[in-house]
């Protein structure tokens, strides 16, 4: 009769902490989700990072490169004016700027300035060639000046600016409550566990089970997602804008396999202790 | 407990764990996000882009893998130029234009050549051809032509002549232009006007050019 009611007894707590066990799972693979979006999305530094190593910076100034070559053509200047106008470091600063106006600091970019300022560097070099700068130049060196703002503009500005800037106001406070609520509500989970428990032998295998559960979320469900190769699938012109959102989508889906990758060796790392303290118990 | 829980092996609980969290992930945020899904699905094709830096079709001419110059040629024969390629030469008889001729008219096969407009035709479908090129380069001296010459425009798939039957300066935005919807075969050339302009212009030199010979495209064999 006492062994039927300790195993019954058992049974049930198995029960409980399953179910605990795998809310914890639930919890926390939200907060882990709330987390990268707020390590990426919300990261203004991360938007500069993968602006830089998608190729999107080099793409601007190849793709720009070759447009204002192909405006020198047909303006009468040669390309190697154009260069520091399609400089990799120019685009980075503006895109920067950009982004920075994106997450609320800063001014936005005065495509203005680069305008008159490629306009009299343009006048310059007529000048330089000995040629009277008329007023038919002057009109054809503006017109050829607002064409390039114009390609500049369209390649360094930050894609879906308008969109993403009510985007990011609607989502950034939100996501501060509710990373706060998720990380109280994981704790609370964790501290019934517990109290439940009460001794670790009988907690820590079901916080292996949950962690071992957030490895696979953390992991299967990127590489899903990677493998379906959905924005090297999209028709996403300008190339460079593609680069962008493929580069950064990779970095955030990156990230989710390294926090799966991390709480692998966890599991694994408390499951020796586990088995150690088991083995030692029965020692004793 | 203990012998409970040391029954499984750290597997299926996991692995149910996971498909539950994801399951109800899936039921309840993929309704919210399957219709930005299915707009953007829109965007997809079933490969992954890869960079085309184009080939020179007229490279099987010199092979002699192309088809010789006849009246008629079918589709079915003529390898579709893409975005890029080099599929021509054109040259105009009493000028110095002697170019290569690429498909699309971007900034990048501008730099390259005399580039063809995408959204109109390729010489031999018996509608409006329209090319273009710089100013300073291809078609600087596209002002010599004179009405009565000959231009040449020899392709992978056969070589085509377009008398020069007019020549006007137009403003760029001058939509009468240019006509596709005509059903005859001919050609239109333009470049920036006036030749050797330094900075932007409104005004374009356009050239046309009514079909003579070469082989025109038919369906089937």
């Amino acid at each position: 009769m006492s062994k039927n009611k300790t195993v019954s007894k058992g049974t049930a707590h198995y029960i409980v902490m399953t179910v605990l066990s795998f809310c914890m799972t639930f919890f926390a693979f939200l907060l882990i989700c709330a987390g990268v979006i707020q390590a990426t999305l919300l990261n203004p530094q991360y938007f500069k990072n993968a602006a830089k190593n998608s190729g999107y910076i080099a793409e601007c100034s190849n793709a720009l490169t070759e447009t204002f070559k192909s405006y020198g053509l047909a303006s009468n200047f040669d390309a190697e004016v154009f260069v520091p106008f399609a400089a990799d470091e120019r685009i980075i600063a503006s895109v920067n700027q950009g982004i920075d106006y994106l997450y609320g600091k800063g001014n936005p970019v005065d495509y203005s300035i680069y305008e008159k300022e490629l306009y009299e560097h343009l006048i310059q070099n007529v000048k330089d060639r000995k040629i009277d700068v008329t007023a038919s130049i002057e009109t054809g060196v503006q017109n050829l000046a607002e064409s390039c703002r114009a390609e500049y503009e369209n390649y360094t500005t930050v894609p879906f600016l308008e969109f993403a800037i009510r985007m990011m106001e609607n989502i950034q406070k939100p996501m501060i409550i509710v990373l706060a609520g998720l990380s109280i509500v994981m704790l609370l989970v964790l501290v019934f566990m517990w109290m439940i428990s009460r001794k670790s032998e009988n907690f820590l295998p079901y916080i292996v089970d949950g962690c071992f559960s957030l490895s696979i979320l953390s992991i299967v469900l990127p590489i899903l997602a990677l493998a379906q190769k959905v924005f090297e699938r999209a028709n996403i012109s300008p190339e460079s804008l593609r680069l962008l959102l493929t580069g950064y989508v990779n970095g955030v889906m990156q990230r989710f396999i390294l926090i799966g990758m991390v709480l692998a060796v966890v599991a694994v790392g408390l499951l020796i202790f586990t088995n150690i303290q088991n083995k030692k118990k029965k020692s004793n | 407990m203990n012998r409970i829980h040391g029954r499984k092996s750290y597997i299926a609980l996991p692995i149910l764990f996971s498909i539950l969290t994801a399951g109800i992930l899936y039921l309840t945020v993929w309704p919210a996000v399957e219709p930005y899904y299915g707009l953007f699905s829109l965007l997809l094709s079933n490969e992954a882009k890869q960079e085309y830096n184009g080939v020179n079709l007229m490279e099987q001419l010199e092979k002699g893998e192309a088809l010789a110059d006849q009246e008629h040629i079918s589709v079915k024969d003529i390898q579709f130029p893409k975005e890029d390629d080099q599929y021509g030469e054109i040259t105009i008889e009493g000028t110095s234009v002697k170019a290569p001729v690429f498909y699309g008219d971007a900034p990048k096969q501008l730099n390259q050549g005399v580039g063809t407009y995408s959204y109109g035709y390729l010489p031999g479908q018996q509608r409006t051809v329209m090319m273009a090129a710089h100013t300073n380069t291809w078609f600087a001296d596209l002002g010599s032509a004179k009405i009565g010459s000959m231009i040449t425009v020899k392709t992978h798939y056969g070589t085509y002549q377009y008398k020069i039957v007019d020549a006007q300066v137009k403003d760029h935005q001058d939509t009468t232009a240019y006509d596709f919807s005509r059903t005859d075969e001919n050609i239109i050339l333009y470049t920036c006007y006036p030749f050797g302009s330094i900075g932007v212009t409104p005004e374009r030199y356009f050239v046309y050019g009514e079909y003579v010979s070469g082989p025109v495209w038919v369906s089937g064999d």
